[in-house]
């Protein structure tokens, strides 16, 4: 009750331009916001970008944001979404080095230092060659089949939520996600990472 | 229900994966996995995906990303038009400065060979000057001493001091203040009566005077710059109104 009351405070005190406020209001959201723009641009320094400019409209929209501390994360996510698509607009018109080369290890630039930020600890079970592979099959995506398939599978949101931050019906999840799954799969298996027949079904029916 | 139902869609599978089939779908569906062994592999298939997807690792934030208030405050583009807005707004001041400093220099040299003489003389040297120096220097006498010399109208004397120039006239006027006063004054009801003096006093050119006249030319160069300082001044100043007008803009209208 009281933390919520306090979040309630620091909204408000952030829609007065407080800027320290609405650093205590995205801190725990920023990482997350990161972490879709990263699989959804599929490098940091485009992400960096996307996440700089989701959370410098944030500040600026905050203002006209009429919703209640905990409807802030969803905002966020929507703001994130659109900057993501923002970023692969402009990618488009400057195509090349991201897209076909994402994990080119010849350019040592400033870039090099961001291009391959480190996993938490807890999840670096899943070897780096799987994630690159993993990376470029979304990477190989549509733009609203990589954003819903990072939302649902990566992000772990639900439809609803999905559907939310991407400013669409609950349907259109379910397709994006459908077809999404159904390339990336195909994708997968030419790489090797997923088997080309299901194990468990083989053994049923040999 | 029957074994020949259906294969299952690619979108039903997928959304079996996350449960998010209603109770009547849920179960239709099932009942044809049971019996389908092609849509059980899809099923599958859809299953293991998202389970993989799922073990991509979470990122860690790199450390230029977190927001300094700063950054939050003012977008790039605000930074810059403040780097702007405070640049030339320093350009102008010290333009103006500049200006001010040199036209101080230009009045000092102008008006120290008159400094025994009265008042008027100190008009004089720039209007008899005017002919001869009009080219090196135009515009910037006018402004620096038009306090000075308020009715100094160059094209008065001009005609008058044509042939003689700026030195021959100017002494001739020094001994006999009293007439210079006179002919200025009267130049411009009556064009006609300076001419006689003038010419007929050329010749009589007292040596320390004609320094004085010389010493018109240092000034000029001192005199351009303070033009230009004063032109670029305006210029800066007028940058800073447009630098400051779209500042303005889009703190206000973010």
């Amino acid at each position: 009750m009281h933390g919520v009351h306090a979040d309630e405070a620091t909204l408000t005190a952030a829609q007065r331009g407080d800027v320290v406020a609405f650093n205590a209001l995205i801190e725990a959201h920023q990482r997350q916001v990161f972490n879709i723009c990263y699989r959804t641009l599929g490098n940091a320094e485009d992400a960096a970008d996307a996440t700089q400019d989701a959370l410098l409209s944030a500040f600026r929209g905050i203002s006209s944001f009429n919703g209640s501390a905990a409807g802030l994360k969803a905002w966020l996510l929507r703001i994130a979404v659109n900057a993501c698509y923002d970023q692969l607009r402009r990618r488009q018109r400057r195509p090349t080095e991201s897209l076909d080369a994402p994990h080119d290890d010849d350019t040592a630039t400033t870039a090099d230092r961001l291009q391959d930020p480190r996993p938490s600890p807890e999840q670096q079970s899943l070897g780096a060659e799987t994630a690159r592979h993993i990376q470029e099959a979304i990477d190989r995506l549509s733009h609203e089949q990589r954003m819903t398939v990072v939302l649902c599978d990566v992000q772990g949101l639900s439809y609803e939520e999905a559907a939310e931050a991407m400013d669409c019906e609950l349907g259109t999840v379910k397709s994006r996600l459908s077809r999404a799954r159904a390339q990336l799969r195909v994708q997968l298996v030419e790489k090797g990472e997923l088997p080309a027949r299901s194990a468990r079904l083989q053994e049923r029916n040999p | 229900m029957t074994h020949a139902s259906q294969h299952l869609d690619d979108e039903v599978l997928s959304a079996l994966v996350d449960e998010q089939l209603s109770p009547n779908e849920s179960a239709a569906a099932v009942e044809h996995l049971a019996a389908c062994v092609d849509c059980s592999e899809r099923l599958e298939g859809f299953r293991s995906v998202a389970a993989l997807m799922r073990r991509l690792p979470e990122v860690d934030l790199p450390r230029d990303i977190l927001l300094g208030p700063r950054l939050v405050v003012d977008p790039p583009n605000v930074v810059r038009l403040r780097r702007w807005y405070t640049a030339t707004r320093a350009a102008a001041a010290s333009l103006a400065a500049v200006f001010v400093l040199l036209s101080a220099g230009t009045l000092y040299i102008d008006s120290r060979p008159a400094a025994s003489a009265p008042a008027a003389e100190v008009a004089r040297p720039q209007v008899l000057s005017a002919p001869s120096d009009a080219n090196a220097n135009p515009p910037q006498p006018a402004v620096a001493q038009r306090a000075a010399v308020p009715q100094a109208s160059p094209a008065a004397p001009a005609p008058a001091l044509a042939p003689a120039s700026g030195a021959a006239a100017r002494p001739a006027s020094a001994p006999q203040p009293d007439d210079q006063i006179a002919a200025t004054t009267s130049v411009r009801p009556l064009p006609t009566p300076p001419p006689t003096p003038m010419p007929t006093a050329a010749p009589v050119i007292p040596a320390p005077i004609r320094q004085v006249a010389l010493a018109d030319d240092p000034a000029a160069p001192i005199r351009t710059s303070a033009v230009v300082a004063g032109l670029l001044a305006v210029l800066a100043l007028l940058a800073t109104f447009v630098v400051r007008h779209r500042l303005r803009h889009h703190t206000t209208h973010p």
